[in-house]
Order: C-alpha cells, then structure tokens, then sequence
C-alpha cells in the first residue's frame, strides 16, 4: 500500500507544481510604485538578506554582493530610508567590509573633493581594521568585560555623486516624509545612512556572548553580595546590548534576496538572521516570475544582483502591512 | 419520523465520508517527509468574527474550534509536536472584556480536551502550557495545572500551547538558566565555564518540554511578520509560510499546500 501512497503523493506534486506554475504565469504581475512614491508608512530601517549558494565560487560571487549593496544603499536613500543592514550566512560580506567601503566612498563621495575621501566615511562605532567583522568592546556598565557582537557598522555622509544616482535610475533626490525620527536634513540633500554588516555570528553566537559577559559580571559580584539573590536578568538590559552601539538595531522590514536561485526560493528561511531583532520585522514577498526556468543555467556563476523591482515591491508590502502591537 | 431518520442517517453517512477522505488525504501526504515541529499563529479570530458579523467571542471559540481541526490533521499525518501562539503578553493590552473572555474561553477548554476519551488522550498527546503563567488569573492558572497533569503521561506527541508568551522572554528566561547552570558548574569544579548558543537552546521553554526542533512555522490571515514568537527557533532551518486565510477558516485545504511545499524543500535539500 505505501507505493499506491507515494504514487498518489507524487501525483499530488504534479497538479501543485502545475497550479502554481500556472499562477504564476497567468496572473498579470502588478507593478510595483516607483522608488521615491508617496507610500502611507516608510520602513526606518531595512534588511537585506542574501542568499548565496553554499558551493557557489567566492571569487565570481564577490562582485555581485558588492554590487547588491551599492545598489540597496542608493535606492534606500532615494526612497528616504536611513538605515540599511545586509546578511550573509557565511560572513562573505563582513570579510568585503573593505571593499564595499571602498565602493561606497566612490559612489557617494562628491567627485571635487577626493583627496578628502576617507574623512567622508565615519566610524563612528567600529574601525573597519581588520579583515572580519568587528565591533569596539562595549561596556554599559563598566563591569561588562568586552565581547564581541560581530557587528561592522559605517556611516555614508549625506551627499551623492549625481551622475551615478542617474545611472541607477534614480530620478528625484527630494526626500519625502519620514515615519518617525532620525535627523531632519534638508529637503534636498540626503541624510547619512548607517550601514551595518552581518553574518550568522552576530545572531545565536552574539546572545551566546551576551550571556557571558553576564555571567562573568555576575561571578565578579558574588562576593559583594554574600549569598544575596542575584539580579535576574532583564529582557530590557539584553536588548541594550545586543541593540547598543555595538550591535544593530530592529529592522522594520526584511528583503531576502537570492543570489543562485533554485526551485524553492520562493519559501522563506531565515538563514540563521540575529533572532533577538527580528521581534516585530515585517517580511518581503518574493514574487519573481522568473525563478525556476533557470535553474539549469549556470548554478555555480556569479548570480543576480538585487534588482529594483524586488526593492520596490517589498516597501509596497511594508506600506500595505497593518501593525497592531498586540492590541 | 422516517424522514428525519433517513436524514440524520444521511448526514451521519456523509460525516463519515468526509472523515475517511480527510484520514486517507493525510495517510498520502505522510507517505512523503513530514515536519517534526509545525508551529502556528493562529491569527485573524477577530477579522474573521467581524465579516461574519459576529461578536469577538464567537471569533475566539471558532478559532479553539479551528486549533482542534488542526491539531487532529498534524496528529493524523505523524507530526511529533505542534505549538500554537495562544496568547502574547503583549495581548493584555486588549480591552478587559476581551481578556476575560478569552481567559474563560483557556480555562474551560482546557479542562475540556485533557478529559479521558478526548482529543488529546485519543493521540497521546502531552500538554504544555509556556510562557510566563505567573501574568494569568489564579484560577486559570489551576486550570493549566490541571490540564497538564491529566496528560502528563501521553508520550506519543507533544502540544505547547504558548500563553501568555513572548519570544524575547523565553530568550531571556534561556539566558538566565544558562547563566545559573555555568555558575553551579563552576562552583561544583572550579571551572570557568563558557555558555555556548546550545546551551542556551536547551534552555528554551520549548527544548524544556521535549521538542524537536522547528521545521515549519505558519501564520494565518496574511500578516507576514513573527510578533516576539519562537524567534530563537525560527530564524534557522525553519520554513515560514503566510496563508492568507483567517484562522477560524483555516483547515486542511489550505494547510495541504503548505505541507507540499515543505516536502519540495526537503526533497530538494542537498543531503547533509
């Protein structure tokens, strides 16, 4: 009898794949609102997730992620967002720290005064000094021994290089409402961003360290208390923590993007993202018609960077989305 | 007289039949891989109570309705553990009214499913209630008790129904544990213990009470977002679906797709 069962299961597949394959094509894919449209409610801080083959050539795919981020940077400013925070698994992106600061200060640095280039990038939180991510000790009191949140943080100063704005497609550089927040600058000229870069390490790894640094604060202050009950640990003093200068903030919106598609992009993994400020982050549809019909074409290449389109219709979905609070 | 008896018997016969279709679709879908944990936020009672025209309560007793259907498909389809977002901490922050009923709703049903003879009993399936259950009224308080007593020897599945709950809580909750573990470890061999993030894991609330971990997280009525829900197990190895359906509504025709998808993934997964 289980084969007549796998056999019918199978058949199952069949008639899901074709519905879903004919949706897909039957239904006229909408359009999504132009980058600096008028939305009812902006994300203040957004996430790019990037999916990467995990055999994928590190070298070919380089390029891609570099170009994926220069891209998120420039629409998120176009579209006003001031805060921008791109994942990988594996950490590919924290060890191009460098090379994506290097792009960046190329891309946005107004192109009369170069010779003052590494003063338009601030660090203000990490020095992006070393080959992997790194976050400055933190202490919000002084008894927290340093640990490392695995966070590299940068800001891009507020001026864009008009003809590179052009050529992504950017039209307007006026800046529309923003939901709440954040320095209010000039009508025409664009806020800094903060840009921060993560692997898997600043996820689980990071609360792990948190917990350490708790432990090693609470076993320096035993013998102050003699036998007295020890603080619980507050939800309120992990979120400064993981959240503070070190870390990152809550995202408002999550964009998962995959660099190799295969036949189940379209279903939603995390892939290890920090768990503590996902709480309330609204995730983007994918929608991409085009997923699974290239599957066979060169899996092991350098792969699609972001595309507009994706970008665009995330902020309609966050724009579209009811927040509640648990009310 | 014979008329209503030839009716009631086919209702009855046409009862049955939806049965067994139900039974055989589930014995075909678990020919394939099944998910060990399956988790839902069952959201949208009110919506759905609000375009049918009812009151909110009504919407919450569909939904208890609707936890039941689905809780006997997973059960019928081999999953090991299912966990339901009850109840967030947050939602005291609901009108009082509302509150109150959803409390007597808890504690009248939960007695309800843990009798003998009742859904739970009929699977073997242990009851779990997580989350801070210090914030509930005493008396649904002593309901849980109860409840988790009467099934306290059911091994073969595992429901946790999460009230009231928030993710961050158990985070922190986890840490805490962790935390006093390495320092009974230490104080018992003068070792400087390092926690590990599986340390902590094992601390969560639902690794406490058995279960395996996530492969599969749903949540109803469109809303794409977790709301402090299982965020440490989720964020990992972990599908997330978004059925646009409310929760009272929501039942096996939408939750089918949903289970075929996940065998495509896991079809698909290179082999570890």
């Amino acid at each position: 009898m289980s084969w007549l069962a796998s056999l019918i299961l199978a058949l199952f597949h069949v008639v899901h794949w074709l519905v879903t394959s004919a949706r897909r094509f039957l239904a006229i894919p909408k359009q999504p609102q132009p980058l600096v449209a008028q939305r009812s409610k902006l994300p203040t801080h957004l996430a790019l997730l990037l999916v990467l083959n995990p055999h994928c050539d590190r070298d070919a795919v380089e390029e891609t992620l570099v170009e994926s981020v220069e891209r998120a940077v420039t629409w998120c400013r176009a579209a006003g967002i001031n805060r921008l925070t791109v994942y990988d698994r594996e950490g590919f992106l924290s060890t191009l720290s460098l090379d994506i600061r290097k792009r960046l200060v190329k891309t946005f640095a107004t192109p009369s005064n170069d010779s003052d280039l590494e003063t338009e990038l601030e660090y203000p939180l990490t020095p992006p000094s070393s080959d992997d991510s790194d976050s400055r000790p933190l202490s919000p009191d002084s008894e927290v021994t340093p640990f490392k949140l695995c966070v590299t943080s940068m800001q891009i100063p507020g001026h864009a290089g008009k003809a590179r704005r052009r050529l992504l497609g950017v039209k307007s550089t006026t800046r529309r409402r923003r939901p709440t927040g954040g320095p209010v600058s000039e009508p025409t000229t664009p806020a800094p961003i903060t840009l921060h870069i993560l692997s898997r390490k600043a996820g689980k790894p990071a609360i792990a360290e948190v917990a350490n640094a708790l432990l090693r604060r609470r076993v320096a202050d035993r013998p102050l208390r003699d036998g007295k009950q020890l603080p619980v640990t507050s939800e309120a003093g992990i979120s400064s923590l993981l959240q503070g200068d070190s870390g990152f903030p809550e995202p408002d919106l999550m964009l998962v993007h995959h660099i190799h598609p295969n036949p189940t992009s379209d279903l939603l993994d995390l892939h290890g993202f920090p768990p503590w400020q996902i709480r309330l982050t609204e995730f983007g549809r994918d929608e991409s018609v085009e997923i699974w019909w290239r599957r066979w074409r060169h899996p092991h290449s350098a792969g699609k960077p972001l595309n507009e389109i994706e970008f665009r219709r995330a902020l309609d979905t966050y724009a579209a989305a009811e927040m509640r609070l648990g009310k | 007289m014979d008329l209503s008896f030839l009716s009631r018997s086919a209702q009855w016969l046409v009862r049955a039949a939806a049965t067994n279709a139900r039974n055989v679709l589930c014995a075909i879908l678990a020919a394939g891989p099944i998910p060990r944990h399956v988790a839902f936020v069952m959201d949208g009672n009110r919506r759905y109570a609000r375009s049918h025209q009812k009151r909110v309560q009504e919407g919450h007793a569909e939904g208890f309705i609707a936890l039941r259907r689905m809780l006997e498909i997973c059960m019928r389809l081999n999953v090991r553990c299912v966990s339901v977002y009850a109840f967030a901490i947050e939602n005291f922050k609901r009108t009082p009214d509302e509150v109150d009923a959803l409390m007597a709703l808890a504690e009248t049903k939960l007695l309800e499913i843990c009798q003998h003879g009742d859904l739970l009993h009929q699977y073997g399936v242990r009851l779990n209630v997580l989350g801070k259950t210090s914030l509930l009224p005493p008396n649904v308080q002593a309901a849980i008790r109860k409840a988790e007593e009467l099934t306290r020897d059911n091994d073969r599945a595992i429901l946790n129904l999460c009230m009231p709950y928030a993710a961050r809580n158990e985070m922190a909750t986890a840490i805490d544990l962790a935390i006093d573990g390495a320092l009974s470890k230490a104080a018992a061999d003068g070792t400087h213990p390092e926690i590990t993030e599986d340390d902590i894991a094992a601390e969560l609330m639902t690794a406490r009470a058995g279960s395996p971990p996530l492969d599969l997280l749903v949540r109803t009525s469109g809303v794409r977002r977790l709301s402090d829900f299982l965020l440490w197990q989720c964020c990992e190895n972990t599908q997330l679906q978004f059925s646009p359906t409310y929760w009272p509504d929501f039942g096996l025709w939408d939750f089918v797709p949903i289970v075929l998808d996940y065998q495509r993934r896991a079809w698909a997964a290179p082999v570890a």
